[in-house]
């Protein structure tokens, strides 16, 4: 019999993530700072991969990819391949080799982020040929986007864990 | 070590990846997917509720956050403003058809009987963009194809860069991506609307390929000049703001401010057919055959 609450806990972590998508692409709803706007749905995929299996969070980095994808109307896969992988590695990583918290949070995603938009940068950025200043784009753009991104760690670290905590089978 | 590089879960990896660098490739090729399609056709409607109701709290917030001194202070100026348009109302109803020709871009159609419009609201502006491309809430299923040029009241605003069905993405006049084909309207001196990332960043575009410093001025309104077959001619684009020397050649190129705001832009028109569009492209496409041939 499949576990109801893995199934419960399983479609908020997709509400969540959906929820996100749109908050982020909504209009005017995050507000600019240093002409960025984050993109909290990848922090909340890693999150969540820090309390689920593997699998499960390979599952929640593609849907956050495939999101981030479809917002950006480029090449569909990108950020999914990416993501799906870290994610991967997140599972693996928090199963055996880290301790959950939030510092550990905090470095893991500052790292699967630093990635995430140095790939996106290089990949969208640098190889268009009608694109000039890399420098300045990385540097005015990517990086204030990065930043941006990461401070929702905290907070999406919090929610997942209480998400992870609170539904499970009480014997768990 | 071993049993992770034979676990069910290392596995389920490897076949996901496989699937999704086939996806990134067949994407990067064809330019959309059914998949594109699928997952728009999700978000798409979540995205238009969720702008709505940010737009409105939006307003509603800016009622409550204000101090009653600033309330007092707008009364009085709505006053004010009541008994200026008092004594305009008398010429108003004369005003009124001749007024919204000027100012509604619906009355553009009345110059240009050959275009066709499809209204649309900005549903989305993702985050990871760094040149302000947005998305609207109509699609292929509204008439809508790439390349098709988008506007406002004011003037151009973009150009149609993907479509779904039920959704396009709009890349603005301030991308790298764009370049149009424009003319000074004062002294006609053409020239080429593009931009980069520093220009987006201060909210202006660039007039490039100008022979002299004075071949445009300062205050000068700068139109689409219709070459190319990618918009039609007399869109207004933006005001010249200076003139400067090319580092790297000759040429010179002035500064333009573009007459939409792009990063607020809420309301759109996308032209889906006028006289003469696409024809550049398709005599290119028709050459470029010729040449396979």
């Amino acid at each position: 019999m499949p576990d109801k609450f893995k199934i419960i806990r399983y479609f908020a972590y997709t509400v969540e993530i959906l929820v996100l998508y749109v908050v982020e692409q909504t209009p005017g709803l995050f507000p600019e700072l240093f002409g960025a706007r984050p993109v909290p749905v990848l922090t909340a995929a890693i999150a969540v991969a820090m309390f689920e299996s593997e699998t499960a969070g390979m599952a929640f980095g593609l849907l956050a990819g495939l999101l981030t994808d479809l917002g950006m109307g480029n090449t569909l896969g990108f950020h999914a391949l990416l993501a799906a992988v870290f994610c991967y590695a997140v599972g693996v990583m928090a199963k055996n080799l880290i301790q959950t918290n939030l510092l550990t949070a905090l470095l893991l995603g500052a790292g699967i982020l630093a990635f995430v938009f140095f790939f996106q940068w290089l990949f969208f950025y640098v190889f268009n040929p009608h694109n000039t200043a890399p420098w300045y784009a990385l540097t005015s753009r990517y990086f204030p986007r990065f930043v941006y991104t990461l401070a929702f760690m905290p907070i999406l670290y919090l929610f997942n864990r209480a998400f992870a905590l609170l539904i499970r089978p009480p014997a768990e | 070590m071993k049993d992770f590089f034979h676990s069910t879960g290392f596995k389920l990896l490897l076949g996901v990846v496989f699937v999704l660098f086939g996806v990134l490739l067949y994407t990067a090729s064809a330019g959309g997917s059914a998949i594109s399609d699928l997952l728009g056709l999700v978000t798409a409607p979540m995205q238009k509720v969720s702008t709505v109701i940010s737009n409105n709290a939006a307003v509603a917030a800016e009622d409550a956050t204000r101090s009653r001194e600033q309330l007092i202070a707008e009364n009085q100026q709505l006053r004010r403003q009541i008994d200026e348009l008092h004594t305009q109302l008398i010429d108003y109803y004369q005003l009124k058809l001749e007024n919204e020709q000027f100012r509604s871009v619906l009355e553009l159609k009345n110059d240009n009987q050959d275009f066709q419009f499809v209204s649309a609201a900005v549903i989305g502006r993702d985050p990871n963009d760094v040149f302000y491309t947005f998305q609207i809430d109509k699609g292929s299923s509204a008439g809508i194809s790439v390349n098709d040029p988008v506007i406002t009241n004011s003037g151009v605003a973009g150009w149609i860069s993907s479509v779904t069905t039920s959704y396009a993405r709009v890349t603005t006049i301030l991308s790298a991506d764009t370049s149009i084909s424009a003319l000074d309207k004062v002294n006609r001196q053409t020239g080429v609307i593009s931009s980069n990332i520093e220009f987006a960043e201060q909210g202006v575009i660039k007039m490039g390929y100008l022979p002299s410093r004075d071949a445009v001025q300062e205050g000068d309104i700068v139109v689409t000049s219709g070459l190319g077959g990618l918009y039609p001619r007399n869109l207004p684009i933006g005001k010249v703001l200076e003139v400067f020397p090319e580092e790297s050649d000759v040429t010179y190129y002035a500064t333009v401010e573009p007459l939409v705001d792009v990063k607020t832009v809420r309301d759109v028109f996308v032209i889906t057919d006028f006289e003469g569009q696409g024809e550049v492209l398709d005599d290119l496409d028709a050459a470029s055959a010729g040449e396979e041939e």
